[in-house]
């Protein structure tokens, strides 16, 4: 049996005449590991390979020592949390999460209990007997995490978990990362966000133009990242209000405001990160939405690219 | 001094279901989603298309003496058309194209099921929900038209009949609902597929009639899902006791006579547009799930 739950051997995979994923070899032990990378670094790719939706068009990708791909058996050792929503709407949460059980070979009650552990566990068990139309965005992230837990995975896969997240739900989601890490599984989890990943995990793998730029610890290039001011996009229905809060900040050296959304630059994001909850309860302002459009991200790549 | 990882997890050592339950789980939420997201049109057009077949019952009651195969054909014919024209395209329509629209393809496939899987319990779905409608009708109308007879024999010639009824509906109903499939993944919007479905089996009723009337070419019937669902439910259906013809010789209606091909011909053609729609099917799910 393979001592490493994820095998990369010379992975290369394109789509047509456009190469998504270039050369890759990577062997990942376990533990809590963050897939950065740019919109079109190639992380879709390298989690579609990993959970077996795609084949290598070079190289071999194993997981737990097997073939990822066409191999039904494996897929029950990987929990997949996709980017999109994929629901059937007309169901209830906790139908939809036992559904899938059924799918995966859970029947009667061990399949009702594994849907109503992994309900609790994400904090979705008040809303999973609604039907899913009426969830709002956080209630289908919370469902899309419990699916992908329902079945016990030893390998999380979590595609942009954060990636539009409220506040609440993004607490959430680190904790139950840093949890699943804790209790000896492999999660993988992807982001463009270095703040996001570095929250859950100190392991990073850079990807950059389909190629792993960067494989370590983060503290590794956080020297590189604090060079370059940070963009925060904070979407808002009191977009004025916030602006008059955060103005105040003297961590905050830019800002804009747009039609529902604010913008703001910081060279301490960590420490605006940190004092953003407190900030907005003391000011008893909602926000929907916190994004980082991280441009911040290419001035790393260049870094790395350049030398 | 506290460990850094409690290491808790155990993988879970239970056995799991086989495959066909798991056809069967795909099946029932397909089902369930499709028949709450259309209750009342799935209702309207079923209950619709048994009115639609019923008269036919009716003649039987007051033309004593009919044969009930004539019946039980002619309901059958009316039942099919109304299933494909009304039902199916309801309840076929979204049945891989809302999975397209929701990029759902990748949420079955990372789990335990292989293709094969997927493709079986949506069209076991359908199947579910059109079932009904399309074999009540002729049931119904075989009860009637013997119960006009009323002797023993003849109840036991509409049990038969019953039977051959109840062989024929599925045959004419997979073919129906992999091509309605093989639509629904070629889009991802339903109205669509529906459309396209239903007018590709008009069409292709009407050329036959054209072929066989006006041009009188005896294959054209070939080319009729109906006719050729018809040609084997006769082949199925026993003979009328005491002197009565095999079903269906009326005047202007005697199917042998109208289709003298083997009933194995229509058989190949149905299994035919079978596998050709679900490869159709399959390339278009692959191909989807490589760009999702």
């Amino acid at each position: 049996m393979s001592q490493f739950a994820v095998q990369f051997q010379n992975v290369t995979r394109w789509y047509g005449q456009v190469v998504a994923l270039r050369d890759v070899t990577l062997n990942f032990q376990g533990g809590v590991v963050g897939l950065l990378g740019q919109n079109g670094a190639g992380k879709t790719t390298f989690l579609r390979i990993l959970t077996g939706s795609m084949r290598p068009s070079k190289g071999v990708a194993l997981v737990f020592g097997a073939h990822a791909f066409g191999n039904p058996d494996l897929y029950r050792r990987i929990g997949y949390c996709p980017d999109h929503d994929n629901f059937f709407e007309f169901m209830t949460g906790r139908e939809f999460v036992e559904t899938l059980l059924g799918i995966h070979g859970f029947a009667g009650p061990e399949r009702a209990r594994r849907a109503s552990a992994a309900l609790d566990r994400v904090k979705a068990a008040e809303f999973a007997d609604r039907k899913i139309y009426g969830y709002s965005k956080g209630m289908r992230q919370r469902l899309k995490l419990a699916q992908a837990l329902s079945h016990d995975p030893e390998l999380l896969i979590l595609d942009e978990p954060l990636n539009g997240a409220d506040p609440i739900i993004r607490r959430d989601v680190i904790d139950l990362v840093k949890a699943l890490g804790r209790e000896g599984r492999s999660v993988i989890i992807s982001s463009h966000v270095l703040h996001e990943v570095e929250a859950m995990t100190p392991h990073l793998l850079l990807l950059h133009k389909g190629r792993v730029m960067a494989a370590g610890e983060v503290r590794e290039i956080r020297g590189m990242i604090d060079r370059h001011p940070h963009s925060v996009r904070l979407r808002t229905p009191r977009g004025r209000d916030l602006a008059a809060v955060l103005a105040r900040d003297p961590r905050v050296t830019e800002l804009h405001i747009g039609e529902g959304v604010v913008t703001v630059r910081t060279p301490q994001p960590d420490a605006f990160y940190a004092a953003l909850p407190q900030v907005l309860l003391d000011a008893g302002l909602p926000v929907h939405e916190i994004e980082s459009p991280d441009d911040n991200l290419d001035a790393v790549f260049r870094y790395l690219t350049e030398g | 001094m506290s460990a850094l990882f409690d290491q808790s997890y155990q993988p879970w050592t239970g056995t799991f279901q086989p495959h066909p339950f798991r056809v069967l789980a795909i099946a029932t939420a397909t089902a369930k989603n499709i028949f709450r997201r259309h209750t009342l049109a799935l209702s309207l057009l079923g209950g619709l298309t048994m009115l639609m077949t019923l008269p036919g019952a009716f003649v039987g009651l007051m033309i004593s003496g009919i044969d009930p195969g004539y019946i039980a054909a002619s309901a059958l014919s009316t039942s099919l058309t109304w299933t494909c024209l009304l039902v199916l395209p309801v309840a076929g329509s979204g049945l891989v194209a809302s999975d397209l629209k929701h990029n759902a393809l990748l949420m079955y496939f990372s789990k335990s099921i292989v293709r094969a899987d997927y493709i079986v319990g949506k069209l076991a779905a359908a199947a579910v929900l059109v079932l009904l409608p399309a074999v009540l009708s002729p049931l119904v109308s075989i009860g009637v038209s013997t119960y006009a007879l009323g002797d023993k024999a003849t109840a036991a010639y509409g049990a038969q009949l019953s039977g051959a009824v109840l062989l024929s509906v599925p045959i004419a109903v997979i073919p129906a609902i992999a091509l309605v499939m093989a639509f629904s993944s070629c889009t991802r919007k339903t109205f669509l597929a529906g459309i396209g479905f239903a007018v590709v089996y008009l069409m292709l009723e009407a050329i036959a009639l054209i072929l066989t009337d006006a041009a009188k070419l005896k294959w054209g019937y070939l080319l009729s899902l109906n006719r050729n669902v018809l040609k084997i439910s006769a082949s199925l259906m026993p003979e009328m006791p005491a002197g009565g013809a095999r079903m269906p010789k009326m005047p202007g209606l005697d199917l042998h006579e109208m289709m003298p091909f083997s009933p194995w011909i229509s058989l190949a053609i149905l299994a035919g547009v079978s596998v050709l729609s679900l490869s159709v099917v399959v390339w278009r799910t692959a191909d989807a799930e490589r760009r999702a």
